[in-house]
């Protein structure tokens, strides 16, 4: 008749007594020759005489205790035995000789063992944790092969066929080894980031390194988690470099400018350790073979290595050739090889045999081209609105503006260099903003009694001006002909939080419907703006920090109210709307107020080399060698500070034009030169 | 899945509470013997995404990759042990079954005649394997292998079906077992047929024409590089510090050929390795009918068992009694 399962519930053993369940009442009302005392026997042989009865659904008896004791609660087999008794078993016995054919680490012997006997015994876990495993598996693991995991898991980020594409080869046919130089604006941050967390969800990767330009760690910070959700650690953040050289070990994801890991003490700890993934960005910087940059990326021991620029050649090929041989040595032989193989002149500019070179490149390399993407790419026009501070203005402008000229190279104890170019800017920006550093300033303890006059006689008269500036300036003025004249959405920027709710409420008070943004607001407020900006607001006016992961794409009009003194914080705040998904055109217009530095600024920027209308990614290449000793702001404010009045201030700013031109120009042969070797897409 | 929303499942199995506070944040309690798990706290918040987790810094930031997350994981990973499933069929009945049994039989000489027939509960293991191909990187496959405890055997029909078995966690049927295969027995079954699954997975993973390839590369490369070393270190008039200088230089090459190999060779070398993460018990209820078949003057018993998941006859192995006329 075979076996029955029930389940065992010791609830009432202590009274000599058992619960049947449904099996086991079946059990007996099957049995052939059932009687109502029988004996049971268990696996441990011993056995005993229990009554049964079917109408309370009770067995009963002395012993009945032991007999189950070598049970736990939960199911049980009985079936008939010979010499009419009954015998109780688990499902299946103990059997160990799975261990003799199995031949898997301890660890997994233990857990085998533990899972089989759990099995033995019919032990049921709560389901939840069978679900709950199979949830942690689709974390890991693709349905798929192909299929990339950690695309529901992006932030703020829209993904394009190409970078998808282009992160399947570098995973699936390149192994995680590729220079990766999509023409600026493609998106190589993305890609390469889209690589770094499919490898970390599938548990690929978990000690990662990033070496940027310097410039760049903030940047790439950012983006890893606002991207990405993941958290690195800087090199220059407190917290590292308070560890020394042993924080290189202790952080698993580290972003670090390549100049700094490089230095001997860093390159010694770093080198002794493995990574899963090294990524590289502004990899043009280890085109030569020779450099200890070079070097040390070379000495690193990494499983995944990623080359990121968009510019693999610069000056001759022999740059191209050391980074594919970074990453994979040989694939282009030897240099002697290279040269007399696929370099047709002395320059080592000019390719010969370019098909079986572009054969041998498109193994390591992928080259996506603003021309083969299934993307569609806007322009940008710039109008520059210069108008004329008031007389008031003007005269506060050009006076503190020699107070600062004076005090610049002083190494004075309060009038430090930062605090005078703060001042500097912030006049540029609004008086209401150079009041409130100037009321903070009266007030320093270390000025001496005519210095703190002199900064209280500023203050009083910047003071005078912010009461009306936002009521009556030549710069509202304008800014509200320029939102009133557009008549679409329109973002208004400020480098200041006191002058953009100074700016929103005084666009308020003109009748537009404002929606506000800056730093300072929570998440959630920072969303309910963004909506109101697109659901019904006119003009947003916002602060640069904080929003840019935020989909401003519905706009394609924007007013630069005061000028950053970093191209590339410029070239951010278009890149707000004009980035990838903007569908129409887009209009930046700035403001400046003639004779002042901002003004002599954007004759550069925008007369000399169109930096507005550029395409996004290219003031990055063109600023170029020019921020690698000083930055942009600071080559500036030195010109101002060196300039007596506005003709030296233009030749000043002139020399610094002629050297973004020539920059400028080189990327034009750069891009020529991109044209003739790779031709089409290496994608 | 969210990963929040599995975070927060897996606090509350451990007999823990979450709390939502707002969009991506939460407080959490969990039981005391967790407390490690979680560094050293019963009480924490944690944010699952960076924008509220700088908002909220008391928070801890869970996401892919985070220590936290990663323990969590590993939790859930271990904690499914061992269960059992009772499978819930519509109907447990079979339509002419001879007829049927015929056709099933089809090619057996003989007449067949339906002795027996009755409600049994066949009984499968089934196996959670994962398997590891272990080369530069370690790559996982889950894979779940069922064996019928009637017969023994692997079946891939049944692993196939398992999203169309409606299970409960209790007995609904109380029909007597046909298992007669214990679970050891089952499981070298099961896992002779993952590792042998498993090798066949790793030789197409090895590529070796491939690894081969990238050697001739790294050697060529380095042969070459090394003779151009020679040839300059053979050069006339050259001093004794330069020569020497090129012969560091020549070894340097060496150590380096030596690195590029080692790393090819580790990452097209795949090893496999298998680990059983959990087991379960499946109880289908099924037909077992027994019958005859006579041809000429032989006759045989047969057991068959008619499965109403796969809507198919098995035969039970070991089970055919011949019978002498």
């Amino acid at each position: 008749m075979g076996r029955y399962l029930f389940k065992l519930n010791k609830e009432l053993l202590d009274l000599n007594a058992l619960e049947m369940d449904e099996g086991l009442v079946r059990f007996f009302e099957q049995l052939p020759g059932f009687e109502e005392q029988m004996e049971f026997v268990n696996p441990d042989g011993l056995a005993r005489k229990i009554k049964i009865n079917l109408r309370e659904k009770l067995l009963q008896g002395r012993g009945i205790k032991g007999l189950f004791a070598p049970f736990d609660d939960g199911y049980l087999c009985i079936e008939a035995a010979p010499g009419g008794k009954v015998r109780l078993s688990p499902l299946s016995e103990a059997d160990n000789r799975w261990m003799e054919r199995f031949a898997e680490k301890p660890s997994v012997k233990e857990r085998t063992s533990a899972v089989l006997q759990a099995m033995n015994a019919m032990r049921q876990d709560d389901e939840i944790w069978f679900h709950l495993y199979d949830v942690a598996q689709n974390f890991a693991a693709p349905s798929k092969h192909s299929e990339l995991i950690c695309l529901p898991y992006l932030r703020e980020l829209e993904t394009y066929e190409y970078q998808i594409k282009t992160v399947k080869s570098v995973m699936e046919r390149f192994k995680g080894r590729a220079l990766l130089c999509d023409e600026v604006g493609l998106g190589k941050t993305v890609e390469a980031g889209i690589c770094l967390l499919e490898y970390i969800m599938r548990g690929l990767a978990r000690k990662i390194l990033i070496l940027t330009p310097p410039s760049l760690v903030n940047q790439w910070h950012e983006e890893m988690k606002r991207k990405f959700n993941q958290d690195f650690i800087r090199s220059d953040d407190p917290a590292f470099a308070q560890m020394g050289t042993k924080a290189w070990a202790h952080y698993p994801k580290v972003i670090a400018s390549l100049s700094a890991a490089k230095r001997s003490y860093n390159s010694e700890a770093i080198s002794e350790l493995y990574y899963d993934l090294v990524i590289v960005d502004e990899a043009h910087h280890l085109k030569n073979r020779n450099t200890v940059a070079w070097q040390f990326v070379n000495s690193l021991k990494k499983k995944y290595i990623l080359l990121l620029t968009a510019t693999p050649v610069q000056n001759s090929l022999e740059e191209l050739y050391n980074l594919i041989t970074l990453l994979k040595p040989g694939q282009l032989k030897t240099y002697a090889h290279f040269k007399k193989n696929f370099v047709a002149d002395n320059e080592g500019i000019e390719v010969k045999n370019a098909d079986k070179l572009k054969s041998l490149l498109s193994e390591v390399m992928i080259r996506n081209r603003r021309s083969h993407v299934d993307v569609k790419f806007t322009k940008r026009k710039a109008y520059t609105r210069t108008v004329r501070l008031s007389p008031a203005e003007q005269a506060l402008y050009a006076e503190l503006s020699r107070f600062i000229r004076s005090h610049y190279e002083e190494n004075h104890p309060v009038f430090s260099r930062f605090l005078l170019k703060n001042l500097q800017e912030q006049m540029g920006s609004a008086f209401s903003a150079l009041a409130r550093s100037l009321e903070k300033l009266k007030h320093h303890e270390g000025l001496d009694p005519a210095e703190r006059r002199r900064v209280l006689e500023f203050y009083e008269r910047a003071e005078e001006i912010a009461r009306r500036e936002f009521a009556d300036s030549a710069k509202m003025r304008e800014l509200t002909g320029i939102l009133a004249d557009f008549r679409d959405k329109m973002i208004v920027f400020t480098k200041y939080q006191s002058t953009q709710e100074a700016i929103a409420a005084a666009l308020r008070e003109r009748g537009f419907r404002v929606a506000e943004f800056h730093g300072g607001f929570t998440r959630k407020e920072k969303e309910r703006q963004i909506a109101l900006f697109k659901e019904q607001a006119d003009v947003l006016v916002s602060t640069e920090v904080g929003g840019e992961g935020r989909n401003l794409q519905f706009c394609n009009g924007m007013v630069n109210f005061d000028l950053p003194w970093n191209p590339m914080a410029i070239e951010q705040r278009i890149g707000r709307i004009h980035r990838i998904g903007q569908a129409r055109d887009v209009f930046v217009y700035n403001l400046a107020a003639l004779h002042t530095l901002e003004h002599y600024m954007l004759q550069v920027l925008d007369r000399k080399i169109n930096m507005f209308e550029l395409v996004v990614g290219e003031v990055d290449l063109i600023l170029g060698d020019i921020e690698e000793s000083e930055q942009f702001s600071d080559l500036v404010m030195d010109a101002w500070v060196r300039s007596d009045d506005p003709a030296d201030m233009e030749q000043e700013m002139e020399r610094i034009g002629e050297k973004l031109l020539e920059n400028k120009q080189r990327l034009e042969r750069m891009k020529q030169f991109d044209e003739r070797l790779f031709g089409e897409s290496l994608a | 899945m969210s990963l929040q929303k599995f975070v927060t499942d897996v606090i509350e199995a451990l007999g823990g509470v979450v709390i939502p506070v707002e969009y991506a944040l939460c407080q959490a309690i969990v039981p005391e013997e967790y407390r490690e798990l979680f560094q050293g706290r019963t009480e924490l918040e944690l944010a699952f995404d960076f924008e509220v987790a700088e908002e909220n810094p008391q928070a801890e930031f869970v996401t892919f990759g985070s220590y936290l997350f990663e323990q969590i994981v590993a939790l859930a990973n271990t904690k499914a042990v061992s269960t059992l499933r009772f499978a819930e069929v519509d109907r447990l009945s079979l339509a002419n079954p001879l007829e049927k049994i015929g056709r099933f039989l089809e090619g057996e000489p003989g007449k067949i005649r339906l002795l027996d027939e009755r409600a049994v509960i066949g009984v499968w293991a089934v196996f959670r394997f994962k398997m590891h191909f272990v080369s530069e990187e370690k790559e996982e496959e889950c894979r779940e292998v069922w064996v019928d405890l009637t017969s023994g055997e692997v079946c891939e029909d049944m692993r196939r079906n398992r999203d169309a078995i409606a299970y409960r966690n209790e007995p609904l049927y109380t029909y007597p077992i046909a298992s007669k295969v214990s679970v050891g027995t089952a499981f070298m079954e099961a896992y002779r047929h993952v590792r042998a699954e498993a090798e066949a997975r790793a030789k197409e993973r090895m590529r070796s024409a491939e690894l081969s390839r990238e050697i001739r590369r790294i050697e060529d490369y380095y042969a070459d590089l090394a003779n151009e070393m020679r040839k300059r270190s053979e050069r006339k008039g050259l001093s004794e510090q330069k020569k020497e200088e090129y012969m560091s230089k020549l070894a340097s090459i060496e150590r380096e050929k030596q690195k590029q190999l080692r790393e090819m060779e580790n990452k097209y070398n795949v090893q496999t390795e298998i680990a059983l993460d959990h087991g379960m018990l499946y109880f289908v209820p099924q037909l077992e009918y027994i019958v005859e078949i006579s041809f000429r003057n032989a006759m045989k018993r047969a057991m068959l068992h008619y499965n109403p998941v796969l809507k198919q006859f098995s035969r039970a192995s070991g089970e055919e009694e011949p019978v002498r006329v």
